[in-house]
């Protein structure tokens, strides 16, 4: 991450703009490639000596902080060693020697004093060290003395100056107090992202896609920054969407000002994506689905995991797959195959807080250890492979349903629609 | 069925029958759970509120026995009266509130006491990783039970806890339902706006506050924070009784032709930056230095230029010099040396062969330097910066001020490293400066403070 003092930006009319780089510029193609040099040429050196190096690389340029910023994250990949001998053990021995004939002079005129050098000579012989080599080691345990192992980043200039715009980005979150975003796709992904960086969330549906307003417990209570470092974190997660925009308000310089990024913004994530199908169950139905599709037309599409549904404790359920007949009506897919007990107690509650009345539960019969408590609900048994005429069967038994009771359902499932 | 439960720093109070109409105060409704929230701090008022208004509540935010925890010392604690006065004047105000004592009057000891009297499960929090494990090993030694330890790479949560600013601004979200007593070591850092924060995320009802320095510009906030101003004894009042007279001496010494030269070469360099632009006392300087330099190729040589000036002065071969003849003076008295930065530190522990204390010292290190500074073993030690607020270092005769800021506080605790009870010891402060350097005008400002009223010697030459 960078520090506040490598942060570049702009500030016009309200609004932040970080000073992103080019990534296709030869001067800083050119600047990347000189510092992953001078890191390649101090492996086995010390942090101290490389800092000096990276410095004098910087130091008489007009861009100063943008090497500094670039070197600062390669830093990031650093690995450095641990030091080899006991530091604080030398120290120990000659800092006990030195006591039994103090006071130290550097040049002995009386037989009362103690020469250094003795003393350095003396204990190094015992360890079986040179005096040179023993006050050389005497504080290798510094953190600018430890020595670079290797690097593990990225080496193409490219990612480099890719990376170094999200962190650009990242820095500028610290100071937000609230991240509202607005996204079409990728909801598994970015969910899963906002409850690893252990955000709260408030949805909002809108006509494409959602409206997601992030923060934390005492955003509630008063403005704090101390969710900012989350939001931080999270961003990548965002930049792995197809369709991304958000929007924040950060404190600078005395100013609230704007920051808002999109997709056009041109950050490249380096964020795992979750894999598209949890499990062999849900490609081999996504498969019979669509097959039955050309065999018998029967009016419904399906789509995967587009739709979010708020459930309690500030969770959400993304179902598996969204089914829509020619009408516009809606019936989600929720597939279980392996479950326990409380596994599957624990799913039942979810949807059930959900208040959704389209909602299929499917659950295998295989693999299952116990006996299910799915009276309230309708689950749909399978055995070995959901058939998705199964499915399409109870999907259109849903919509046949009286239409006022899942108007007045869906309604009440949807409280955090703003009016 | 209502329920109070701990949410990150925060009070959620669900179950309330919507037909009572009123909520605690400081609660606003949380449509993001379905439930009214508070900061933690509002925890007292609320389990007030709700047995005034005789609503039966699951108390679930409270994550330690309401029965209380036995905290007795292994030996019995001594305390001086006023310690005992300010203990008292803490309890009458319902255990919550700052005390203010001088640095080496024994505001540990008046924690301690507090610690046992609240009879709760205690956090104690430190701007410091020195002043974490000074705490860590009085408590042990206190209590004689294990003493939970956050900062510094661990994390181990004990009923009696010690934690830095830092890592509490972090972690109270967590861990703020766990404490009955928080206590607020050099509690002038919690006003910091952000810091405000690890105040009010926690639910202890039982909040001691210690400084020796009170702002009564604070008090307002701290009033929020921790409680109303309980106990406060300055330093004049207190100097007589317990903290033993001492000497100051100032040594004035030459930089060599060549350090000179240097000196005036890089001292041309910042004076020609500073040309034309208005006229700034050298701290603001020094911040304007710091800001403009990642950005303008002239500020970032000026900036060098003073730091090879800083470098100079604290490594004056007279210096040095004067720094081996006192080592030679007070050979058999044990002698602190503090010097601005941790190279220097560094670099007097390689030349003189004695070990050196910064914050990058590890607890176990530290220990073993203190405890062989006590014993007599070690002779001396060199600290940067650390060793200063409130730290109970062994009692030395001697401290040599090799450079550090002027700051009228840092001086008023750096004397209270040495004005420690001796019989018949006087104790001896000297401060080492380069003639006609910046650090000369520094040393000025240094002696304006309170402390240093009348009892200065001047010397200009050993």
């Amino acid at each position: 991450m960078l520090t506040k003092d490598l942060l570049r930006y702009r500030i016009d009319d309200g609004h932040i703009r970080p000073a992103f780089l080019d990534p296709g510029s030869p001067r800083y193609r050119q600047a990347a490639s000189g510092l992953f040099r001078i890191f390649g040429k101090h492996v086995g050196k010390t942090q101290g000596e490389l800092e000096e190096a990276i410095e004098k690389y910087a130091e008489s340029r007009t861009d100063y902080r943008i090497l500094r910023g670039l070197a600062k994250v390669i830093m990031g990949f650093a690995e450095f060693e641990a030091p080899g001998s006991d530091a604080a053990a030398l120290r120990s021995a000659v800092f006990e020697r030195a006591a039994r004939g103090w006071p130290v002079v550097r040049r002995k005129t009386s037989p009362l004093e103690t020469d250094r050098h003795c003393v350095l000579e003396e204990v190094a012989g015992q360890i079986g060290l040179s005096a040179a080599q023993l006050e050389e080691d005497l504080y290798a345990d510094l953190p600018d003395r430890r020595r670079l192992r290797r690097l593990a980043a990225p080496r193409e200039p490219e990612a480099l100056i890719a990376r170094y715009n999200m962190e650009l980005a990242r820095g500028l979150l610290y100071l937000a107090e609230r991240l509202i975003i607005d996204i079409e796709d990728s909801y598994q992904d970015v969910f899963r992202y906002v409850k690893l960086c252990r955000l709260m969330h408030t949805i909002t549906r809108r006509e494409r896609g959602y409206r997601i307003e992030l923060d934390g417990p005492l955003s509630l209570l008063r403005g704090t920054m101390r969710y900012g470092l989350k939001m931080a974190v999270f961003l990548p997660a965002l930049a792995l969407c197809r369709t991304w925009r958000m929007e924040s308000v950060i404190v600078k310089g005395g100013e609230r000002v704007i920051f808002s990024l999109d997709d056009q913004s041109n950050l490249v994530s380096h964020f795992r994506r979750f894999p598209l199908f949890d499990s062999q169950l849900e490609r081999d139905f996504a498969i019979d689905f669509q097959q039955a599709f050309q065999q018998h037309p029967h009016g419904w599409r399906l789509t995967r995991a587009d739709a979010v549904i708020p459930v309690e404790r500030n969770e959400v359920m993304i179902p598996d797959f969204t089914l829509r007949n020619q009408n516009g009506r809606e019936v989600y897919l929720e597939i279980v195959g392996f479950w326990t007990p409380e596994y599957l107690s624990r799913k039942i509650a979810k949807v059930t807080s959900a208040r959704l009345g389209n909602l299929i539960l499917a659950v295998s019969k295989q693999l299952s250890l116990g006996e299910a408590a799915a009276k309230e609900l309708s689950v749909l048994w399978f055995a070995k492979k959901l058939p998705a005429a199964a499915v399409i069967a109870r999907a259109n038994l849903l919509v046949g349903d009286d239409l006022c009771n899942i108007e007045r359902r869906r309604s009440e499932s949807e409280p955090y629609e703003k009016g | 069925m209502v329920t109070l439960s701990f949410d990150q720093g925060t009070l959620l109070l669900s179950g309330l029958d919507p037909r009572v109409g009123v909520v605690p105060p400081g609660f606003i409704r949380d449509e993001r759970v379905g439930s009214w929230r508070c900061e933690g701090i509002g925890y007292r008022d609320t389990v007030l509120w709700l047995r005034r208004q005789k609503i039966t509540f699951t108390d679930q935010a409270r994550q330690y026995d309401p029965k209380g925890l036995c905290l007795r010392p292994v030996t019995q604690l001594q305390l001086f009266d006023y310690q005992e006065q300010a203990v008292r004047a803490w309890r009458r105000s319902d255990q919550r509130g700052v005390v203010v004592l001088p640095t080496g009057a024994g505001k540990t000891v008046v924690a301690l006491e507090a610690i046992s009297v609240a009879a709760r499960p205690a956090l104690i929090v430190v701007p410091t990783l020195d002043l974490l494990n000074q705490w860590y090993s009085r408590l042990t030694d206190t209590f004689g039970i294990e003493i939970g330890l956050v900062g510094q790479g661990s994390c181990d949560l004990r009923d009696v806890t010690v934690i830095t600013y830092a890592s509490a601004y972090r972690r109270m979200g967590e861990i703020g339902g766990r404490f009955g007593l928080v206590v607020f070591d050099e509690v002038h850092h919690l006003v910091s706006p952000g810091w405000t924060e690890i105040a009010r995320l926690t639910i202890s009802p039982f909040r001691l506050g210690l400084t020796a320095t009170y702002d009564p510009r604070q008090s307002e906030v701290l009033d929020q924070l921790v409680g109303p101003l309980a106990y406060w004894k300055p330093v004049r009042e207190l100097s007589g009784s317990r903290l033993a007279p001492y000497e100051v001496i100032r040594l004035s010494v030459e930089l060599s032709p060549e350090e000179r030269l240097a000196y005036e070469r890089d001292e041309e360099i910042c004076l020609e930056y500073w040309r034309g632009r208005p006229h700034l006392q050298s701290d603001s300087r020094l911040e304007i230095l710091l800001r403009e330099q990642a950005r303008d190729v002239r500020a970032r040589r000026a900036f060098e230029a003073w730091r090879r000036m800083r470098d100079i002065i604290a490594g004056a071969r007279a210096k040095l010099d004067t720094l081996e003849e006192l080592f030679h003076r007070h050979a058999s008295d044990r002698a602190i040396v503090f010097t601005a930065a941790n190279e220097m530190a560094y670099k007097i522990s390689q030349l003189f062969l004695i070990p050196a204390i910064t914050h990058q010292t590890n607890a176990r290190e530290r220990k073993t330097i203190l405890q062989r500074f006590e014993s007599g073993q070690y002779k001396a030690v060199v600290t940067s910066k650390v060793l200063n607020e409130g730290v109970d270092v062994p009692e030395a005769a001697v401290a040599i001020i090799l450079g550090g800021s002027g700051s009228a506080r840092e001086h008023t605790q750096r004397l209270g490293r040495i004005l420690r009870q001796r019989a018949n010891k006087r104790a001896v402060l000297y401060e080492i400066t380069a003639r006609a350097t910046m650090e000369t005008a520094i040393s000025q400002r240094r002696r304006q403070t309170e402390a240093y009223a009348g009892r200065a010697r001047r010397i200009s030459r050993l």
